[in-house]
């Protein structure tokens, strides 16, 4: 097994475009492959067409009119093919009930964006990925 | 020697002198038994004529005496000498007869004129009752117009006050308590006097009067007077619209148009001697206390801030006086500003969220080796970052404070746990401020359920302060143990202090002390008030003492029972 194929593939989704360039590059530099996207209509096609998407990124406000609680939901649905992957909430505006409705859906944590480094939320998405493979 | 005595002395004698004389005779011529014979029977008749003579004298004297008695007692009617004494001495009998009946005449007549002295006593008695009830009812009329003087004088004063304007009146009359007729003459003439004054006031009062129920009528916000008893005696437009009733019936009592009022932040009913205007009344005064008032008209309901005012006189309550605003248009742009406040902060997360990332790849060099000079300066614009992210998320958790959108979630706490956590956090500036820091942790302190994030709010902010605001070697001192019912906290410093003219609005809402403004720039003003706002919301206390230059002590004192869940929409951060 080649170092390539070690690499773990994480769909970023955000509106924001340089935060999505942000976090983008801090993945890579940390050993991940990314793919980006801003609505959920884009994340759910990356997740139908790019195999083995490993971890999700994502923003509560997204563009568009549906927000990351809807891709959650359709990711956990029933049937759901994606309903594996862990999910990771960065988000600044997500209100307590909204966070409580991701938290109940499987999402696996929350982190607040201004008030955490990049560095650490990369540290802590990739001991909870151990864990996961574990 | 009495009379009496010379005269008995004299008859007795005059028996016994033929018979000494014989006596003497017969001794002369030598015949001594006859001489004895002779001077016996006579020496016999003396006495017997003595004792006679002196029992009829003591008869009449005992006669004298009874009559002198009867002329004292008045009993001139039996003024009479017996048959024995008018035998014994006709002529004195009849004098005394006659003194008798001269006697009972001029006592007849003494007895008339006592009669009629006793008739113009008794006239002369009743003039003087009659005088006095005269007196009585005087003094009662006095009184009544005195006490009306000085409740117009009163009322005057108050609508001076209110109207800003001054005016010299008379001092009350003293109330005379006795007086004599003449004396009550004079009052009356006094009393009109006063009448006169007093019709003066009263003219002078409904002028008065006038001008103030045009500018009471005019003024924006509502009032209302009450009687010592909590009866009305005013009641503005404005105060009948708040209170949601059209009209009042002059002496209603208080309690018909406040029943139902609330207490506006916990909207339950507050019960009418907590009112303002009832503690007033006891004289009390109490400032500004927000309250909510649903009225068919106004069903969400109307905010109002009351304050209230007791009227004293000497020293004693006469009633009080309510004023309350309408805050319900206050509310409503302080509610739209808060919510500003929170839609800009949470706006301003996500730009405060790109500085940081990109800062912190810069420093990590992800875009390639910086120099010294360079992470200095980047250095700064993330340490700048950070304290724009720490003051919008104290301005998020002022606005959710306000908004009441926070969330509480208790649970088991370990409070001496969290305590040292919080402390554990801030060794790095505990260490660069070289302060001596002790903490007393009582281990049997009891967990509490409460919500940690809150509990670690009120420490951190308390903890931070007393290192931040003490100088370099100073001490700052942390307790936790249980107290009673609760659990106390201590933190105190050694630091700053709080000035005492700046004490009153330490937990104000971006408020910071004079002399912590001066020695350090970094601060938001909004710690404290976020303290207080959570340890109120857990129905505990918090207070301080402190001195400028000496240091600081703040104590917070939180119910065993712990905190109650919330759901809100936002949690504090």
């Amino acid at each position: 097994m080649t170092d390539e194929q070690r690499k773990k593939t994480v769909l970023v989704v955000e509106d924001e475009r340089p935060l999505l360039n942000a976090i983008s590059i801090k993945l890579e530099r940390s050993g991940f492959d990314v793919v980006t996207a801003r609505t959920v209509e884009q994340a759910l096609g990356y997740l139908s067409d790019v195999p083995n998407i490993d971890a999700i990124w994502l923003d509560h406000y997204l563009l568009g009119k549906e927000s990351g609680l809807d891709l959650v939901t359709a990711c956990k649905s029933e049937g759901s093919a994606h309903s594996g992957i862990p999910i990771f909430l960065v988000s600044n505006t997500a209100s307590a009930d909204k966070v409580q409705s991701y938290l109940k859906l499987g999402v696996n944590k929350y982190f607040v964006k201004a008030e955490m480094r990049l560095d650490a939320i990369i540290e802590d998405m990739k001991a909870e990925l151990a864990i996961e493979e574990a | 020697m009495t009379i009496r005595s010379k005269a008995i002395t004299f008859v007795s004698l005059s028996a016994l002198v033929p018979c000494v004389l014989a006596a003497v005779l017969l001794v002369l011529a030598d015949r001594a038994l006859w001489a004895f014979l002779v001077c016996v029977p006579g020496i016999i008749w003396a006495l017997f004529l003595a004792w006679v003579l002196g029992r009829t004298h003591r008869r009449v004297l005992q006669e004298l005496t009874a009559r002198a008695r009867d002329v004292v007692s008045g009993n001139l009617t039996a003024f009479r000498v017996s048959d024995d004494t008018h035998r014994a001495f006709p002529a004195y009998a009849e004098q005394l007869a006659a003194v008798g009946t001269a006697l009972e005449a001029r006592f007849e007549e003494v007895r008339q004129q006592v009669a009629e002295q006793a008739q113009e006593i008794e006239r002369m008695t009743q003039h003087v009752a009659e005088a006095k009830h005269e007196q009585d009812r005087m003094s009662t009329v006095l009184m009544e117009r005195e006490y009306t003087m000085v409740q117009l004088k009163r009322s005057l004063k108050e609508l001076q006050r209110r109207c800003g304007e001054e005016m010299v009146l008379p001092e009350a009359t003293t109330v005379p308590t006795e007086h004599d007729a003449a004396e009550m003459l004079h009052d009356k003439a006094a009393m009109l006097n006063v009448l006169e004054d007093l019709e003066e006031e009263k003219s002078l009062l409904a002028t008065e009067k006038a001008k103030d129920e045009a500018i009471l009528k005019s003024i924006g916000d509502g009032l209302m007077v009450v009687d010592v008893r909590g009866r009305i005696t005013f009641l503005n437009e404005i105060a009948k619209e708040l209170l949601g009733v059209s009209f009042v019936d002059p002496s209603t009592n208080m309690s018909v148009v406040l029943k139902g009022i609330r207490d506006a932040k916990s909207e339950a009913e507050v019960s009418l001697e907590t009112l303002p205007l009832a503690q007033a009344v006891q004289g009390k005064s109490v400032e500004k206390q927000d309250l909510l008032i649903r009225t068919p008209d106004a069903p969400d309901g109307c905010y109002i801030s009351m304050t209230a005012t007791p009227i004293m006189v000497s020293g004693l309550p006469m009633g009080a006086v309510a004023t309350f605003r309408d805050m319900t248009k206050e509310r409503e742009i302080d509610r739209a500003k808060t919510e500003f406040v929170s839609l800009a902060s949470h706006q301003l997360r996500t730009p405060l969220s790109t500085i940081n990332w990109y800062a912190e790849m810069l420093l990590a060099g992800d875009a390639g080796e910086l120099n010294d000079e360079q992470r200095t300066y980047l250095d700064e614009v993330y340490q700048g970052n950070q304290r724009m992210v720490d003051l919008i998320n104290s301005l998020l958790n002022v606005s959710r404070l306000e908004l009441g959108t926070f969330s509480v979630d208790p649970e088991d706490t370990d409070v001496v746990a969290l305590a040292q956590s919080v402390l554990n956090e801030q060794a790095p500036q505990v260490k660069e401020r070289d302060i001596q820091l002790s903490a007393t942790l009582d281990p049997s302190t009891p967990h509490l359920y409460a919500d940690p994030k809150l509990l670690r709010m009120v420490l951190q902010n308390l903890i931070s302060n007393a290192i931040k605001y003490t100088p370099i070697g100073g001490s700052v001192s942390v307790k936790v143990e249980p107290s009673g019912d609760a659990i106390s906290m201590r933190v105190a410093d050694t630091g700053l202090g709080i000035p005492k003219e700046d004490q009153g609005r330490i937990f104000s809402k971006l408020f910071r002390a004079t002399n912590a403004r001066e020695s350090d720039t970094d601060g938001t003003g909004l710690g404290l008030y976020i303290v207080r706002s959570v340890v109120e919301h857990s129905d505990g206390t918090i207070r301080f003492e402190s001195e400028e230059g000496k240091g600081t002590v703040f104590y917070v004192e939180l119910p065993l029972r712990g905190m109650t869940k919330r759901e809100g929409t936002r949690t504090l951060s």
